[in-house]
C-alpha cells in the first residue's frame, strides 16, 4: 500500500515540475520575472530547502 | 557472491501498477515534446475559423490537464477506495493492440502537426479538411493510449464511481483555468501599481527620476526600465501562492486552519512587494554603471532567489508560531534524524543556492564559480563526522558504470546546445593565470563537489526518503522500484533539457549504490562520468557536453 502511494505522490510530483516547466519553458517574454531556464535549479533549492528547514526546526 | 549482491539480485519485481505509472509518465513526455516542438504562433497570422480553432488546444490541453489533475487529487484523498479496486494486476485485453495503435496514430499526429501548426500551405488551401484529420487523428491517440492504461469498461466504472471528483475537478480546472484569463486581464493593472512602487522607492534615493506612467518606463537619467505585464510580479504571485497551496495540504494535519490561510494572500503581497524591490535593484545596478549584470544574471536569477527565499520565510512561519501550528499534531523529538537529513541535503542546497547568488552578479560568464567550491567545501567539513560512517571502498565497477554513463551522455546531449558557449571567448579575454584556476576550480568542482552533494542528495538522502520519513533507519542501497524510478526521474529533471541523459545516468549511479551498498560507489561512478565529460570537453573544445 505504501509503495503504491509512493508511486502516486511521486507520479503527483513530476507531474507537478512537468506542467510548471512546460508554460515557463515556452515563455516568450524577452525578460521575465520567473526565467524559465532555471527552473529546475529554482525548485530543486526550494524543495532542499524545505526539507532542512523543517528537519531543523521541526523538533522544537 | 556477497549478501549484498544476492539482495540486489532478489530485488522485487516491479509492481503491478509500474506499467501503468510508465503508460502516464509516458503520456505526460509526449505531451510535453509536441507543446515545445510546436508553437500555435504561427496560426495568429491566418484569417480563418479553422486557424483559430486549433490556435485554442493549448488552452484545451491546459484545461483538461488541471481538471485530470485535480480529479486524480481528489480521487487519492476523498476515494482512495476506488483508486485501490481497480484492476491493476488484470492487463486490459487491448493494452497491445492500443499501444500499437497509439504510437502509430502519436507518429500521423506529429506529422500532420507540422503541417497544421506551422500554416503550411496545404492547411491553407483546406483548412477544414486538415483541422478535422488532426483533430480525429489527435483523439484517436488520445483514446489509444486510454485503452491501453484500461479497459472501456474499467474506464466507465471510474466514470460512475468517482464522479463526485470527476466533477469537483472540472469544477476546480475551470474556475483555475479562467482565473488565467483574469490574471492577464489584470497585468496592466499590476504592472501600473508596480511601476508605482518602484519610482516611489527610487526617489527615496536618487532625484530627478525618469517615470512616464503612459508607457510605464521608469529610472534614472543613465538606466531605465520598461514595466511590462511579465514583470509586473504575477509570476512570481502565482509560484509563491501555488507553492504555498501544496504546502499548506501536504502538511494540514500539523497546522492550524483557517488561521493557515491567512499566509496565502501574505505571501502573495509579499511576492508582489519583492518584485517591485527587484526592479528598483536592477535599476540601481544599471545606473552604478553594472548594465549588463542588471539586465543579464540579475534580471534572470533575482527572481527565483526571491521566490526561494518567501517560500522559506512563510514554511518557517509555519514551524515557529503556535497561531498556524497544531501542537498536538506537530511533529516531536527528531533531532537525531534532522542533523542527518541536512548532513545530506545541505551540500546540494549550498552549491544550488550559491550558483543562484553568483548567476545574478553575472554578466554571461560565472567568474565566481569557485564560490560554490567554497561553499561545498564549507558544509563538507561541517558535517565530515556523519559522512565518515559511510563506506568508502575502491571499487572497479563503479568506475565500470561511470564510463557507460559517460558514453550514454555523449549520446544523447545535442550538438547544438549553446551551453557553455561563452566559455571560449571569456576564457581568452582574461589574463591565463586566471583562466587557468577558473578551470582549475571549475574542473575540481565538476568532478569532486557535485559528485558529492549530487549523490548524497539523490542516492543518499532521496532513495530512502521516498520508502519511509526516518531515512537512516534504512541501509544505504536498499532498492524499491518506486524509490529507484522516481528519484532517477527527479535526478534526471535537475538537468532541464538534459533529462533524459540526466535521468539515466541517474538510474546507473543508483545501480552502483545497489551492488554492495557502498555510498562511496556512487560518488565514485559519478565522478567518473564527470571527469571524462571534462576530459572530453578539454580534448575537443566541446564545452556543451558539459553540464
Amino acid at each position: 500500500m505504501h509503495e503504491r502511494n509512493l508511486w502516486l505522490s511521486g507520479l503527483a510530483v513530476i507531474a507537478l515540475v512537468l506542467s510548471a516547466a512546460t508554460p515557463l519553458l515556452a515563455s516568450n517574454a524577452r525578460a521575465p520575472e520567473i526565467d524559465g531556464s532555471s527552473l529546475s535549479a529554482g525548485l530543486a533549492a526550494v524543495a532542499a530547502g524545505v526539507l532542512v528547514v523543517r528537519a531543523r526546526w521541526g523538533s522544537k | 557472491m556477497n549478501a549484498r549482491r544476492l539482495a540486489l539480485l532478489a530485488a522485487p519485481a516491479p509492481p503491478a501498477y509500474a506499467l501503468h505509472v510508465g503508460l502516464v509518465i509516458a503520456l505526460a513526455l509526449e505531451l510535453l515534446a509536441l507543446t515545445v516542438g510546436f508553437d500555435t504562433q504561427s496560426l495568429l497570422r491566418v484569417p480563418s475559423v479553422w486557424a483559430l480553432l486549433v490556435g485554442w488546444t493549448p488552452q484545451i490541453l491546459r484545461l483538461t490537464t488541471t481538471a485530470a489533475l485535480v480529479s486524480f487529487v481528489l480521487a487519492g484523498a476523498r476515494q482512495p477506495d476506488v483508486i485501490r479496486s481497480l484492476p491493476w494486476t488484470d492487463a486490459s485485453p487491448l493494452r497491445v493492440p492500443a499501444l500499437g495503435l497509439h504510437a502509430i496514430a502519436l507518429v500521423l499526429f506529429a506529422a500532420l502537426s507540422a503541417v497544421v501548426l506551422n500554416a503550411r500551405t496545404p492547411f491553407l488551401a483546406h483548412p477544414a479538411l486538415w483541422t478535422l484529420a488532426w483533430s480525429a487523428v489527435g483523439v484517436i491517440t488520445i483514446v489509444a493510449w486510454g485503452l491501453a492504461l484500461f479497459s472501456f469498461s474499467t474506464w466507465r466504472s471510474i466514470a460512475r464511481q468517482a464522479q463526485p471528483s470527476i466533477v469537483g475537478g472540472v469544477v476546480a480546472g475551470i474556475v483555475i483555468w479562467a482565473s488565467g484569463f483574469l490574471s492577464e486581464a489584470l497585468w496592466l493593472s499590476l504592472a501600473r501599481y508596480t511601476f508605482n512602487v518602484v519610482a516611489w522607492t527610487l526617489r527615496l534615493f536618487y532625484s530627478g527620476i525618469v517615470s512616464n506612467p503612459q508607457t510605464l518606463t521608469v529610472g534614472t537619467s543613465r538606466f531605465t526600465a520598461i514595466i511590462t505585464p511579465q514583470c509586473s510580479g504575477y509570476e512570481g504571485i502565482g509560484l509563491v501562492v501555488a507553492f504555498l497551496s501544496v504546502y499548506l495540504w501536504c502538511f494540514r494535519k500539523e497546522l492550524k486552519f483557517p488561521g493557515a490561510l491567512v499566509l496565502l494572500p501574505l505571501a502573495g503581497l509579499t511576492a508582489w512587494l519583492v518584485n517591485a524591490l527587484r526592479i528598483a535593484a536592477l535599476i540601481a545596478l544599471g545606473t552604478a554603471g553594472w548594465k549588463d549584470i542588471a539586465r543579464g544574471g540579475f534580471h534572470s536569477q533575482a527572481g527565483w532567489i526571491a521566490f526561494n527565499l518567501i517560500a522559506l520565510a512563510f514554511v518557517a512561519l509555519t514551524m515557529r508560531f503556535r497561531v498556524f501550528r497544531n501542537e498536538a499534531a506537530a511533529p516531536t523529538a527528531r533531532a537525531a534524524r534532522d542533523d542527518r537529513t541536512t548532513a545530506y541535503l545541505a551540500p546540494f542546497l549550498a552549491i544550488t543556492a550559491t550558483a543562484m547568488l553568483t548567476g545574478a552578479v553575472s554578466a554571461g560568464f560565472d567568474w565566481l564559480y569557485p564560490m560554490r567550491l567554497v561553499a561545498a567545501a564549507a558544509v563538507l567539513w561541517t558535517f565530515r563526522k556523519t559522512y565518515r560512517t559511510l563506506t568508502w571502498t575502491w571499487s572497479w565497477w563503479p568506475v565500470a558504470i561511470g564510463c557507460v554513463a559517460f558514453v550514454i551522455w555523449l549520446a544523447l546531449v545535442p550538438a547544438s546546445s549553446t551551453t557553455n558557449a561563452a566559455w571560449p571567448q571569456a576564457l581568452q579575454s582574461a589574463p591565463w593565470y586566471w583562466a587557468a584556476a577558473w578551470l582549475a576550480c571549475r574542473t575540481a568542482g565538476y568532478v569532486m563537489a557535485a559528485p558529492l552533494a549530487e549523490e548524497l542528495a539523490f542516492r543518499g538522502f532521496l532513495t530512502r526518503r521516498l520508502v519511509q520519513a526516518d531515512f537512516d533507519r534504512l541501509p544505504l542501497g536498499m532498492f524499491t522500484w518506486a524509490s529507484f524510478v522516481i528519484s532517477s526521474v527527479l535526478f534526471g529533471l535537475f538537468h532541464g533539457a538534459l533529462w533524459l541523459p540526466g535521468t539515466l545516468a541517474g538510474m546507473l549511479f543508483a545501480l552502483a549504490l545497489y551492488r554492495r551498498g557502498a555510498f562511496g560507489d556512487a560518488v565514485q561512478a559519478h565522478a567518473t562520468t564527470n571527469g571524462l565529460l571534462a576530459l572530453y570537453a578539454f580534448a575537443t573544445g566541446h564545452w556543451w557536453v558539459w553540464s
